[in-house]
């Protein structure tokens, strides 16, 4: 059980860094997706500790969606994003300052 | 049964909205449409609030649905007085957008509001800690798309893209949270939790969440150092929408941070939240300062105001008694406050953008007397926000002074630093008021401009005459705010009690 905790702890936290370190949109968006699959791990995990598997899989389940809709609409602005600057970096996201 | 349908019809109407936008695109029918939507889910919420006044159970159509359904939405005053709030404030928004938004894609606007909307109305009222993760994320995935509407300017794309991504991680974080607590206990349910916890899990462990549920639900509600995304989302999006997300959404934020802290039970994490609304007042005021975008100041305004009413909700968390509980009124009544004087301040810099298309505080010089109506309810919205009296704001923010001063010690500290902060915000409220009503008319300016649409005008008018009703009439907002108090108090343990003592009930 531990180990599935630690699993699920870390991959929030590879996410999380994934999301500060890169400077790339779509690795950015990545990262959200990691920290997202980590999280249902201990939904999981909790769900096996306390024998309520049924709670923890309806949970897991509406979590996909939620980050399905999150993520295509990153995506679509993504897009957008790219056709205004033909870059995907984040450095091209500082012309609103004050 | 009551609660879901105040939802239901919301998201409802959502789907016929942009049904009905895409095939006729005509902005009056869906905007009508939205605005009939809103006000049935109004109707609902009053009889909510009668079943609860009367003290009877919520009505089911059957047994099956309500032994499957009522854990997780719970009819609280503390839901009756954010959706009464959002939804007032939506419904004006619906009306102003009518001729507001001169766009194609209008289906998708209405639409959009509307589960904004839905979400904002079901966060009050969540039974469970998922559920309330859900509709919080339901409103913030409407919010990511109306931010970034106008995507043919570059604004919007780049305030969307910082929202999403900072948004998203705070409710990941906060939902990080949520995971560990259900570990723990194996059930999600608000009212069994604090026991439960309070049993199984020491306090160190505890406060761990507490941490990720403050980090993680404090970036929607725009706390220092999670306010980053605010100034661009608000400034970048369409005005009406500009106004639901500093009048409602960043509180709806705050209100579901304060739904899942009380679900943890005892750990004492008020005057963490105190100092954090020390900071970020500060910030916000001072950062409001050096703006020249009108949008944008009132964007900082809006974090320096958030600091106000997380430091009511700090001091009644920290001091569970009488005294601090004036905090907990305060920073409620300040709640339905900021929905009507900022939400009016954003439809009113959106109604000098529609004349002159520009949103900058030099260039709007003289709008005001040029255009003496909407002067006069800048006017009223402007010193309402600086805590002038006779217009609302003022008594809000007495009742957080008056909660700091009676609890004494630091609370008293925090009194001074709430005038300071009140008496810097004067500068910068002063200084737009000063240009854009009373300063003078720059040369270049057409001598016709364009006429401001009825529409546009009525939703702004109706919001300065409710400021000045509630800052004449502080008793009227009681009304809302003091149940919802009162249930608060009721959750942090031993609130009721003092208060029947001392009549204030």
């Amino acid at each position: 059980m531990t180990a599935y905790a630690a699993a699920g702890l870390a991959l929030v936290t590879i996410g999380l860094y994934a999301t500060i370190t890169r400077t790339n949109l779509l690795q950015i968006i990545i990262g959200l997706e990691i920290m997202a699959r980590g999280i249902s791990l201990v939904f999981i995990l909790g769900g096996a500790q306390s024998g309520t598997m049924s709670a923890a899989q309806s949970v897991v389940i509406t979590l996909i969606l939620i980050e399905a809709v999150t993520v295509a609409i990153a995506l679509s602005l993504v897009v957008a994003a790219y056709h205004h600057n033909k870059s995907l970096s984040i450095a091209a996201l500082r012309r609103l300052k004050g | 049964m009551e609660v879901l349908l105040a939802i239901a019809i919301l998201s409802g109407a959502a789907l016929l909205a942009y049904v009905v936008g895409r095939l006729s695109r005509s902005r009056m029918l869906t905007g009508f449409i939205a605005f009939v939507a809103i006000a049935g889910s109004g109707y609902m919420v009053y009889q909510i609030w009668n079943v609860l006044q009367d003290g009877m159970p919520l009505g089911w159509p059957s047994a099956w649905a309500q032994t499957r359904l009522q854990s997780y939405l719970v009819a609280n005053y503390l839901g009756i007085f954010l959706a009464g709030t959002a939804l007032l404030l939506a419904a004006l928004v619906a009306v102003y957008s009518m001729r507001y938004m001169h766009r194609r894609d209008i289906g998708k606007f209405y639409a959009l509001l509307l589960l904004m909307t839905s979400g904002i109305v079901g966060v009050g009222f969540a039974g469970d800690l998922f559920t309330l993760y859900v509709l919080f994320e339901a409103m913030s995935i409407a919010s990511f798309v109306l931010v970034a509407f106008e995507r043919e300017e570059w604004e919007p794309i780049e305030a969307g893209v910082k929202y999403l991504v900072i948004s998203t991680v705070g409710s990941l974080l906060a939902l990080l949270g949520i995971s560990i607590v259900f570990s723990w206990t194996g059930t999600l349910d608000l009212a069994a939790l604090p026991s439960l916890l309070e049993a199984q899990v020491g306090s160190a462990q505890l406060m761990a969440v507490v941490a990720l549920i403050i980090v993680g639900f404090g970036v929607k509600a725009a706390i220092v150092p999670m306010h980053t995304w605010l100034p661009d989302a608000h400034s970048a999006a369409p005005s009406g929408i500009s106004a639901m997300l500093s009048g409602i959404v960043i509180e709806a934020g705050l209100i579901t941070m304060l739904r899942a802290l009380i679900a943890l039970g005892t750990v004492n994490y008020g005057l963490l939240l105190v100092w954090l609304a020390l900071v970020t007042m500060f910030v916000g005021n001072l950062i409001a300062l050096r703006q020249s975008d009108l949008k944008r100041m009132f964007a900082y305004s809006s974090v320096a105001q958030m600091g106000y009413i997380i430091m009511g909700v700090g001091l009644a968390l920290g001091y569970p008694t009488l005294a601090g509980f004036s905090g907990m009124r305060g920073a409620l009544y300040h709640i339905l406050n900021h929905a009507v004087m900022k939400g009016g301040a954003f439809l009113c810099a959106g109604a000098f953008l529609w004349i002159l298309g520009t949103r900058d505080i030099r260039k709007l010089s003289g709008i005001g007397r040029k255009f003496p109506l909407m002067g006069i309810c800048f006017l009223i919205f402007v010193l309402a926000l600086a805590g002038a009296p006779p217009f609302n704001g003022w008594f809000s923010k007495v009742l957080i002074a008056k909660a700091g001063a009676d609890v004494g010690g630091w609370g008293i500290f925090m009194v001074v630093m709430l005038v300071l902060n009140s008496v810097i915000s004067l500068f910068y409220y002063l200084d737009a008021l000063n240009t854009v009503v009373f300063g003078p008319i720059p040369e270049d300016r057409p001598r016709t401009l364009k006429p401001l649409p009825f529409l546009v005008v009525l939703p702004i008018v109706a919001l300065a005459a409710l400021s000045l009703l509630l800052g004449v009439l502080p008793d009227a907002g009681l009304v809302l705010v003091d149940p919802a108090a009162e249930y608060v108090a009721s959750l942090i343990g031993g609130g009721v009690d003092v208060l029947v003592a001392a009549g204030v009930h």
